[in-house]
């Protein structure tokens, strides 16, 4: 087991490395050059390549990488094009604000849709398995941007009972700001593990040890929960954990509808401003996310499954 | 942890937020006012039609007077006195207002910190920190005499050397993107506390509308505190700093040493929220989130006109749509094809049936500006005159790319759509393309289109916009040296009548042999809540989007 972690780490460690080129290189093959989004349309010539000197922008290519990646290993991701502060302490303000808005999504995500999927599972073709499975097809078939826009305008403008937008101030307040997007964001989330657990659980209730379970005389209720749910939730793990990164990476557009001050707005914004230094940081947080939760899903799922062994 | 203890503690805490989103006390609807009028006309049996006429106008006079009084009160409690509250796309991206200043820093920068002058509109300034100034017989020499007692937020007093340091900051920043707007200045001397002396490289006859970007920071601080003090927004600007949380809002407490006027009455506190969702912006407001969404769309305005307790309010800009076509080569550097591109843009269905508001140009400056020359009409689209205009021209019916960005103003792509379609009926061969910013500004810089679509703000006087825009960037100047000779001149006129008669005879001459197209100017178009217009306040005092009296009451109403 510590050898497949260590091996396991070792490839997240080539990982990380293979994805700073492409966080490197992926901003500065969009079309645009950072110097004339930062300069106004009066800006001279002159004054244009003054701030591609300044930003190192005229270098070449390897040159720049080279400079990137010796700052990195000190903890030090540059310094944003636009705002001219530190991208690491950029990153600071609005991380721990999409932290709490994936973590919400992602809460009520699960323990809405596994009773679902079990129900559905248990009352298979049957009215309330059409009506969750009609659920999760809107769920899954919503786009982000009109589900948000009509909840504000439900939930905000007609009812006056949730703000439109931001993120309030306090604990309850803050909640209160979470509410909306956070159900957007794991609305899509939620309708993906309803048709997985559901479909697990059928296939598991039909395995010879649930048989075996019933046949023995055990309660309904133990041969599902104990027997059948503890089993079919091992794939349904991996997801869980794989999407948690999804979820934080993933909040562009709730982000962006609901003026919530996450890591999604801040890559749009850096996005369209060409910020080089502020994109290369957020894939690398973004990736840095995904790879640990796949790291610690892996890690899991040994302990999950003692059939499972690690070579 | 057992699989059960895991969804207990997920379902505890889904249940803490949903208690904690407690329940807003449902709005209660404050009771409708009804105000009763009676109008009566006792008229004559044998009286004159102009007379029944002349009643009829009258009684009809005032029912838009009492429909909007009939109006429900908003129904929102409001929790904030004396707050006012605005929502644009952009948050602040920079604290330093000598590096960014764009959008929203721009607003922002204008409440918390002045400059020497300051912008009043259509290419004027007026006093700021300085009180007066004079100019010396060498066109070169500025003298700025500043105001005394004025004081910075932390109660530091404003002296010349901060001035002088505030201006060669922005002069020598490195990445600063109004550093052009100090470009001009070779030195600043300070005479005395209270006096500078500001030389120019070359008379220029917009150092006083440039040198506004030179945002007095204190010098004696920022050598104390280094880089680190400019995101203190310590400014003297009629608003003190009082919060910024990075994407999600700034505020203000008001500034009461502040040099100016506040009137009775006026908001003690002022906030701006970046939403970039126009919907959620619009919905921010009518939920009593925010009181003002600015730069609406005409559709949203007139919805927030019809809306009880609400308001659309409509300030003129001089925000110009307009395209260009590189005038130095082929096809367009044929003066007729040029001439025929004017013909060929429908700038009435633009006007009234695409956006809904704004005046047709006919120049880079509106029709009231004082550089507009009086008797220019814009040009209507005349589909015979194109015609005949590309017959006789060289235009062998090659394709051409027409590129634009998008979001600039509302309706810009469909306006651009429009266009396209427009040619193509007349046989001018445009490919569309919608960029985003970033590339459009490298197409644009790089020359990579033959015809660009934009739309500027500019308070610049438009020879600047014309003389750069033409003549750097499109090769007009190579192909019209007399043109060049014209706006040479301006650069360096100090006189200010003649210099108001050689913008003109610029724009006689660009509107003769075009190569940019000024299509039209639209109003900035704001939603209210009810709340604000019972808050007064005074010219000068809040900064909102580019205007400087949003909520003074004489600017209700459309």
């Amino acid at each position: 087991m510590l050898l497949y972690a260590r091996r396991r780490a070792l490839t997240s460690v080539i990982s990380i490395l293979g994805i700073s080129v492409i966080a490197f290189l992926l901003p500065r093959l969009a079309p645009g050059d950072p110097a004339l989004v930062l300069m106004s349309d009066d800006a001279t010539d002159e004054i244009i390549e003054q701030t591609r000197e300044f930003w190192g922008l005229n270098k070449p290519l390897y040159e720049q990488y080279y400079v990137f990646i010796v700052r990195a290993v000190q903890l030090d991701l540059g310094t944003s094009l636009v705002t001219g502060r530190s991208t690491i302490e950029t990153v600071k303000d609005f991380f721990p604000n999409t932290i709490k808005l994936a973590l919400v999504a992602w809460v009520w995500s699960v323990v809405v849709s596994i009773p679902l999927g079990i129900l559905a599972a248990l009352n298979r073709n049957k009215v309330p398995d059409i009506v969750i499975r009609l659920f999760a097809m809107l769920g899954r078939g919503m786009p982000n941007f009109w589900l948000g826009i009509m909840l504000i305008l439900l939930f905000a403008v007609v009812w006056n009972i949730l703000p439109a937008f931001g993120i309030g101030e306090g604990f309850f307040d803050q909640a209160k700001h979470l509410i909306l997007p956070g159900f957007v964001l794991g609305s899509s989330f939620m309708a993906l593990l309803v048709r997985m657990v559901r479909s697990e659980m059928l296939e598991v209730l039909n395995e010879d040890y649930v048989r075996t379970a019933r046949a023995k005389g055990l309660a309904n209720r133990v041969v599902i929960y104990r027997h059948a749910l503890r089993n079919a939730l091992i794939p349904v793990v991996t997801i869980l954990g794989l999407e948690i990164g999804g979820l934080i990476g993933g909040s562009i557009i709730t982000e962006t509808v609901f003026a919530y001050p996450g890591l999604g707005r801040l890559t749009v914004q850096s996005i369209q401003g060409l910020d080089y230094p502020m994109v290369q940081t957020l894939v690398l947080i973004f990736a840095l996310i995904y790879i640990s939760a796949s790291f610690i899903v892996d890690m899991l799922y040994g302990y999950l499954d003692p059939r499972i062994r690690y070579q | 942890m057992s699989l059960k203890a895991v969804m207990a503690g997920s379902a505890s805490l889904l249940l803490a937020l949903v208690v904690a989103c407690g329940g807003a006390a449902p709005a209660v609807p404050a009771e409708p006012v009804v105000i009763e009028r009676e109008v009566i006309k006792e008229v004559p049996r044998d009286v004159v039609v102009e007379v029944e006429k002349e009643v009829i106008r009258e009684v009809t006079k005032e029912v838009p007077v009492v429909r909007e009084v009939v109006r429900e009160a908003p129904s929102k409690p409001d929790l904030r006195p004396g707050k006012i509250s605005w929502t644009s796309g952009q948050s602040l991206a920079s604290p330093d207002s000598h590096v960014w200043a764009v959008g929203g820093d721009f607003q922002i920068f204008r409440n918390t910190f002045e400059g020497i002058t300051q912008d009043t509109g259509y290419g004027t300034s007026g006093p700021a920190l300085a009180e007066d100034w004079s100019l010396d017989p060498d066109n070169l020499t500025w003298t700025f005499n500043l105001r005394r007692n004025v004081n910075f937020h932390n109660g530091d007093p404003v002296t010349a050397e901060d001035v002088r340091f505030s201006i060669l900051r922005l002069r020598d920043s490195p990445t600063g993107n109004l550093k052009f707007q100090a470009g001009h200045v070779e030195d600043v001397i300070v005479v005395d506390p209270e006096t500078i002396r500001l030389v120019t490289k070359a008379p220029s006859p917009t150092n006083l509308l440039f040198i506004d970007a030179g945002r007095v920071y204190s010098a004696k601080q920022a050598e104390q505190d280094g880089e680190r003090f400019f995101e203190s927004f310590i400014g003297t600007g009629p608003w003190k700093f009082d919060e910024w949380v990075p994407g999600t809002k700034f505020s203000w407490v008001r500034n009461d040493d502040w040099w100016g006027d506040f009137a009775d009455g006026a908001a003690t506190n002022l906030e701006h929220r970046p939403i970039p969702e126009p919907a959620t912006a619009v919905a921010a407001v009518l939920s009593g989130g925010v009181d003002i969404v600015i730069r609406l769309a005409n559709e949203p305005a007139e919805k927030f006109g019809e809306a009880a307790g609400y308001h659309s309010v409509s300030r003129p800009s001089n925000a110009n749509t307009a395209f260009c076509v590189k005038a130095n080569t082929p096809p367009f550097d044929d003066a007729k094809l040029r001439l025929a591109m004017d013909y060929a843009i429908d700038r009435k269905s633009i006007v009234e049936d695409i956006t809904g508001f704004g005046t047709a140009l006919a120049v880079r400056s509106s029709p009231d500006s004082p550089w507009t020359p009086p008797e220019l009409e814009p040009r209507f689209f005349d589909a015979e005159r194109v015609q005949q205009l590309v017959s006789e021209s060289n235009y062998d019916g090659m394709e051409f790319r027409f590129i634009t960005r998008t979001r600039r103003t509302p309706k810009d792509v469909e306006i651009a759509e429009f266009m396209t379609a427009t040619w193509k009926q007349l046989g001018l061969n445009a490919t569309l393309e919608v960029l985003g910013d970033a590339a459009f500004s490298q197409r644009r810089r790089g020359g990579d289109y033959e015809i660009f679509l934009t739309s500027w703000g500019l308070t610049n006087p438009p020879h600047n916009f014309n003389a750069h825009m033409i003549g750097h960037q499109i090769g007009y100047h190579a192909t019209h040296p007399d043109f060049q000779e014209l706006t040479e001149a301006m650069a360096t006129e100090m006189d200010p009548g003649k210099f108001d008669v050689m913008v003109q005879d610029i724009q006689r001459y660009l509107y003769n042999d075009p190569a940019c197209y000024h299509i039209f100017t639209y109003p900035n178009l704001y939603g209210v809540s009810d709340r604000v217009q019972e808050l007064v306040n005074v010219p000068g005092e809040i900064y909102i989007l580019y205007d400087q009296t949003v909520l003074a009451p004489h600017s209700r109403g459309q």
